[in-house]
């Protein structure tokens, strides 16, 4: 359970986040919508401790402040947007740089680490160089370097923003499988707020706007409202029925 | 309109006019003078208005030569390195700027004449040049060349007798001391320019042909540079038996040899066990450093030093 | 993969080795190989042997073999540190500031006094480091773009000093020179004791942070949510690594291309992950500074400044590394 209580972020004069006061049950899988600058990558920062913020942040009872990285590490797990890299780690080098927080031996063989990998589907791709991977491929390898990290959530930032279709629905085929694990995923693809439960947060200017499922008439209205558009336009595109 | 390209054109003569009569005015006005063209160390040429009567030094191995031949009272200025003779430091001063000196002051002093050597940049002398002011640098390699470049000096300054004499001069002391020295075995040397890392001096440059003069073996011999880092190893294995450590350097007396944390390599080293070393004073690193007719004072130290026995 | 890494590490162990026995037959004197050998055998079984001979080889050879291969070493590591914290593939042991700065101390040394050039060089060089680390501070943190922009600009600063300072008295230039470029002469067994602690200091550390290393490549974002105390790591990492590099440098001067190009060539060999390249790339150094001072003291024009032998030898395998890079 992750909970908020009057988070501010500030950096400089600016307000990022104001006040924000949000729960996150178990197993949740919660798409964090909104217009650019609306604070949605600056409260994964927040929940990651990768910025300073005012207010109070527990996960499953412990506030963040106090915990070591490691520890924070095995609660919290993160899935950047990256669209390429120079390294020539092989995909099973990088996926089990996941183990860090767990265990100092790390290059040891570990069944996590192929379990991972096949839970991704990626197997075939151990022994590859991550320098030579698709965009999809390497979104997934990142993927699966979260799931080896143990935690009971992963945060995501955009994981479908640059893939082809068919990566688009293996990624959110994979997320939707997790088992005890919940996810904070920054989108703004309707396709991952249909395929995974619908539980949204919409956030404006810092400050949420709707916190609630898909299905509730008034997230149709407020979407409009934030993006000046209407849901149903957008219902055409999507992979998954609008339900 | 036609009246006003007719004054162009007036204009235009007049101004054509004015400027030829004067050039060849000017061309009649100026004298026939007498010159002499010799050739300095660097292979140049140079084209020399006589009589000289003003001269400048750059270096204290010219100034030297001057005197030398006895031509001192031509010079207007030298430099703040000049020591000898007390003469010459009374002398106004171009200002010498770690070896370089500003045209500026050299021209202020109206020579007709200047003397450099290699330390002052080639810009220097160019722009000297270009400014009608004549420039013979001198970098005697060893004694034959100083003989050379105080006959050369003696023909520009109409000092060719006195030139004449100091060659000979020199030339019969040096003759003395080799014939001296001559049945003696040669003795092997070190020459110390610096100690960490060690510089000597090698085949090409000036102190190594005073060291050959006074009939001594320079252990660095077989390096092909004038000017090069002997490796300690070396040292070792030569063994020489004298050592002279020039002045200016941090090593300053024998205790770097014996008990310094250098001194277990030194220790079966023939010089240093013999105390053969011999450590320079300012005046005498001056007459090692400085070509010219001080040198012959620098030909007897070392033979003095290398085979007491036979003075 | 494992297994010929660790091939590679035992071969350059072996090279090593073998590189130290050809340097102390190779001379400006020419000591025949059963000469040297023979006087090895005496001197270990503690009889007599030829002074000469004995003298140039355990006082004045060896000292400076193993002087090569410990500042090899430890420019190795420290050039490996310095490229992984900045992310920089031309990132040199030197970046914050450290060779301007010794380089200030050694030409005040040089007017001075030349005995205290050590001394003045590795309070100079730290003095640059903490400046170009009060400069960059943000949030406590270690910034590194900051830092490697105040490194520059530290080094733009202290080179001005130091070429004045030079200027002054530029009747010593040789001395400077010869210190400028990097020179292993006079080396001395004491030496060779002070910089063996402080290998023993850098080696293990940068052991023991190889995981951290591979982490950090990453990027600080990711190497955070993965669990590394990324500023504890670059304090660390960055302020060890200047520390050592500025104890070798006012013992030999600034000697170039070695921390540059050891990691790429190790890299090479066993790959990115810095749980081999920590051993490979000292090892890389230790030989190639070894090879390059062997020749700087052998020319027949006498001995020359190491850095110009490394200079030499560095830019034609950078050239080509990159070369290689870009064909990838």
């Amino acid at each position: 359970m992750i909970e908020i209580d009057g988070l501010t972020v500030r950096y400089g004069k600016k307000v990022a986040i104001e006040n924000l006061t949000l729960r996150v049950k178990d197993g949740e899988h919660l798409i964090l919508m909104g217009p650019n600058g609306s604070g949605k990558t600056t409260l994964l920062k927040a929940l990651l401790g990768t910025v300073n913020f005012e207010g109070e942040i527990k996960l499953n009872g412990r506030e963040t402040k106090s915990l070591s990285r490691r520890e924070l590490a095995r609660e919290i797990a993160y899935v950047p947007q990256i669209f390429s890299t120079p390294y020539t780690f092989t995909v099973r080098e990088f996926v089990s740089m996941g183990l860090y927080s767990l265990t100092r031996e790390w290059w040891k063989e570990d069944a996590r680490i192929d379990e991972a990998l096949d839970k991704v589907k990626i197997s075939e791709l151990r022994d590859k160089t991550i320098n030579n991977l698709s965009g999809g491929e390497l979104q997934k390898s990142i993927i699966a370097r979260s799931l080896v990290q143990g935690s009971s959530y992963i945060l995501m930032d955009e994981p479908t923003a640059h893939l082809d279709i068919k990566s688009v629905m293996e990624v959110l085929d994979v997320i939707s499988n997790f088992r005890d694990k919940g996810t904070i995923i920054v989108s703004h693809d309707l396709n991952a707020l249909n395929k995974l439960g619908g539980s949204v947060l919409l956030l404006k200017n810092g400050r949420a706007v709707f916190r609630g499922d898909k299905t509730d008439p008034l997230f149709k209205e407020k979407i409009s409202e934030t993006f000046d558009t209407r849901i149903s336009e957008i219902a055409d595109f999507l992979y998954f029925p609008l339900t | 309109m036609k009246a006003r390209s007719v004054a162009y054109i007036v204009v235009a003569l007049v101004v054509i006019a004015s400027i030829s009569i004067i050039y060849v005015d000017s061309q009649k006005a100026k004298p026939k003078v007498e010159s002499i063209t010799v050739t300095d160390d660097l292979g140049r040429k140079v084209v020399i208005p006589l009589p000289v009567k003003r001269i400048v030094s750059m270096d204290p191995s010219n100034t030297q030569m001057l005197y030398g031949i006895g031509a001192g009272n031509l010079l207007v200025a030298d430099t703040s390195y000049d020591w000898w003779p007390s003469n010459a430091t009374k002398l106004p001063k171009v200002e010498m700027d770690n070896g370089t000196a500003s045209v500026e002051e050299v021209v202020a002093m109206s020579p007709n004449l200047v003397l450099a050597t290699t330390i002052q940049p080639l810009q220097i002398i160019d722009q000297l040049q270009n400014l009608s002011i004549p420039v013979l640098v001198f970098e005697p390699a060893n004694i034959s060349q100083i003989y050379s470049d105080m006959m050369t000096l003696g023909n520009v300054t109409a000092h060719q007798s006195g030139a004449l004499k100091e060659v000979n001069f020199m030339k019969t002391t040096i003759q003395g001391i080799e014939s001296k020295i001559s049945s003696y075995p040669k003795v092997s040397l070190l020459y110390m320019m610096w100690s960490n890392p060690m510089y000597t001096v090698g085949p090409g440059s000036f102190i190594d042909s005073i060291i050959s003069d006074a009939g001594g073996i320079n252990i660095a011999d077989n390096l092909s540079s004038p000017y090069p880092v002997i490796g300690m190893e070396q040292v070792v294995y030569d063994n020489p038996k004298a050592i002279i450590v020039d002045n200016g350097t941090p090593v300053t007396n024998i205790s770097y040899f014996k008990t310094g944390n250098q001194a277990p390599l030194w220790h079966n080293i023939s010089a240093v066990q013999n105390d053969t070393i011999l450590f320079l004073n300012v005046t005498e690193s001056n007459w090692m450093n400085e070509p010219g007719p001080l040198t012959v004072y620098a030909v007897q130290m070392v033979a003095d030093f290398l085979y007491p026995q036979a003075f | 993969m494992k297994v010929s890494a660790n091939i590679f590490v035992i071969s350059l162990i072996f090279l090593t080795l073998f590189n130290i026995l050809v340097s102390l037959s190779i001379g400006p004197v020419h000591i025949p190989l059963n000469q040297i050998v023979s006087n090895i055998v005496l001197y270990s079984l503690h009889h007599d042997t030829n002074w000469t001979i004995s003298t140039i080889l355990f006082y004045i050879r060896l000292p400076r073999i193993v002087l090569a291969v410990i500042i090899g070493m430890i420019l190795g590591v420290s050039g490996l540190i310095t490229q992984t914290i900045f992310k920089n593939p031309l990132g040199d042991p030197y970046l914050t500031g450290v060779s301007s700065g010794a380089a200030v101390g050694a030409a005040i040394g040089f007017l001075v006094s030349p005995f205290l050039v050590p001394v003045l060089a590795f309070i100079f060089a730290m003095v640059a480091v903490g400046i170009s680390f009060l400069i960059s501070r943000s949030d406590g943190e270690v910034n590194t773009e900051m830092l490697i922009l105040a490194g520059v600009s530290v080094s733009f600063l202290f080179s001005a000093v130091a070429s004045y300072i030079i200027y002054l008295k530029i009747y010593n230039l040789r001395g400077v020179l010869f210190w400028l470029l990097g020179g292993l002469y006079g080396a001395t067994w004491s030496d060779d004791f002070y910089l063996f602690a402080t290998l023993l200091f850098i080696f293990p550390l940068i052991i023991y942070f190889r995981r951290e290393l591979d982490i950090m490549l990453m990027g600080d974002e990711q190497a955070k949510s993965l669990g590394v105390d990324t500023g504890k790591v670059k304090t660390i990492t960055l302020i060890s690594s200047s520390l050592v590099t500025s104890i070798a440098v006012s013992i030999v001067g600034i000697i170039g291309f070695i921390g540059l190009v050891s990691p790429h060539i190790g890299r090479k060999l066993v790959g990115e992950s810095h749980r081999f390249l920590v051993f490979v790339s000292p090892l890389i150094g230790a030989n190639i500074l070894l090879v390059a001072d062997t020749i700087a003291r052998s020319t027949p024009q006498g001995e020359i400044p190491v850095g110009i032998v490394t200079a030499f030898i560095g830019s034609p395998v950078l050239i080509y590394l990159l070369y290689r890079r870009r064909k990838m």
